[in-house]
């Protein structure tokens, strides 16, 4: 998204040629700070035009894309956010999730980290697991689904809550191999 | 499918025992029966109450070859063959979503089915019980719960009573015969016409499904293929539920 009452304002001083030799060359913290203002005011496209120069600020928001379900708050209220903060100022962004292995659900039906309510999880963050790893039960239609890492690694990234609905193919974990 | 019989006089949990023996290789067909349960299971955690004599503990092997999407079929399909076989004994039950029994409003079998992966490919374990005597149930699931005992047809000869043995016999007989046709061509949705013919759950019906993390009602639409059942809420929009438990409310 644009923002038209900026750009018509470029628009409108096309020979202020005093103050725009200012603008002529943007330093690396006049883009830092505009893009902080945009940032701020939650756009996600900002362009600014003169006859000297031409700004485009443009964030990428990875929003989570899961089938479409009919109930599942818990589940994209714990997508992961980590790629959502793109650095506007063009350096590098660190992709945690790149590299991961993810387990994602053979089926549709809700997710449960332990046997039962009051058993301790199958795997947390941090647990080691390999391949024959039992690491979640995803129940549907009362037919408990007993998933298996079917890799070897550590668990870094739990992605559903105990409980919540989950879709064919949703991640569930991020295994680092 | 050959069914094997394996009987215990006590155990934990016959769908314990039976996940452990498909892991060691069990071919399909293998039942383990046990006239107790010191640990039986119910969904999620839930203890199957399992006194001595008092119900059937029975657990079988399955192999399907079936898309895993399509796997909780094998759950409706067993809820058809307990249907039969209480109906063999002179019992008209109805099937409630996805799988209990019922007689009259009151539950008198829980179906319970797990996967596992084991050397050689997928296992599904199908635990059933059938409640046969009332007199051992605990009093917190008396009002909810029934048995066999209290629904035996009375002929002139006396009363045909339900043993384990002649159960047994029956129950693995209807299990063969649906597990056939849910392996053949249009099985999948031969499988779920027979279980609409006997659920008064399926259509029309205001329900309440209680889910782990919220509470919805509406009325009920059916099934999906898989055999989800699709809810109507009051605004018109559907819900699909794959897993929960269904109350029936009274019509107003």
């Amino acid at each position: 998204m644009s923002d038209p009452g900026a750009s018509a304002e470029a628009k409108d001083k096309p020979t202020g040629k005093g103050k725009s030799t200012g603008a002529a060359s943007l330093n690396l913290d006049e883009i830092r700070e505009l893009a902080d203002l945009v940032n701020e005011h939650g756009f996600t496209d900002f362009e600014f035009e003169n006859e000297n120069i031409r700004v485009r600020l443009s964030k990428q928001v990875s929003a989570p894309v899961y089938a479409a379900a009919p109930v599942q708050p818990i589940a994209a209220a714990s997508a992961p956010v980590s790629t959502a903060t793109a650095a506007p100022d063009g350096a590098p962004v660190v992709d945690e999730e790149a590299g991961l292995h993810k387990i994602t659900s053979p089926i549709v039906g809700t997710f449960y980290r332990s046997p039962s309510p009051d058993k301790p999880s199958y795997v947390s963050e941090g647990s080691i697991v390999a391949p024959e790893t039992v690491v979640c039960i995803v129940e549907a239609m009362k037919l408990m689904n007993e998933i298996q890492a079917e890799t070897s690694g550590e668990i870094v990234k739990i992605y559903v809550e105990n409980g919540a609905p989950v879709e064919y193919g949703q991640p569930l974990f991020g295994i680092r191999k | 499918m050959n069914i094997n019989l394996l009987t215990f006089d006590t155990i934990d949990s016959t769908n314990t025992e039976a996940l452990k023996q498909a892991r060691l290789g069990a071919e399909e067909g293998l039942c383990i029966v046990a006239r107790q349960q010191t640990a039986g299971r119910g969904r999620h955690g839930r203890t199957w109450v399992s006194e001595p004599d008092a119900g059937l503990y029975f657990s079988i092997v399955l192999r399907p070859k079936i898309e895993t999407q399509y796997l909780p079929l094998i759950t409706l399909m067993t809820g058809v063959a307990v249907h039969d076989t209480l109906g063999e004994f002179g019992i008209d039950a109805d099937i409630k979503w996805v799988n209990d029994l019922h007689v009259d409003g009151k539950k008198i079998c829980g179906i319970l089915a797990e996967t596992t992966d084991t050397p050689n490919g997928l296992a599904v374990i199908v635990g059933i019980g059938i409640n046969i005597k009332s007199s051992n149930l605990p009093p917190e699931i008396a009002d909810t719960a029934t048995s066999i005992e209290e629904h035996v047809r009375v002929t002139p000869l006396g009363v045909e009573t339900a043993e384990t043995v002649s159960l047994t016999q029956s129950l693995t007989k209807f299990i063969t015969y649906f597990y056939d046709i849910l392996r053949g061509e249009n099985g999948r949705a031969e499988i779920i016409d027979e279980w609409r013919k006997r659920s008064k759950y399926f259509s029309g019906k205001p329900v309440r499904v209680v889910l782990e993390n919220e509470t919805l009602e509406g009325i009920t639409d059916g099934l999906e293929t898989n055999g989800a059942l699709r809810i109507k809420r009051k605004d018109g929009s559907l819900a699909i539920v794959q897993a929960g438990d269904v109350e029936l409310l009274r019509a107003t």
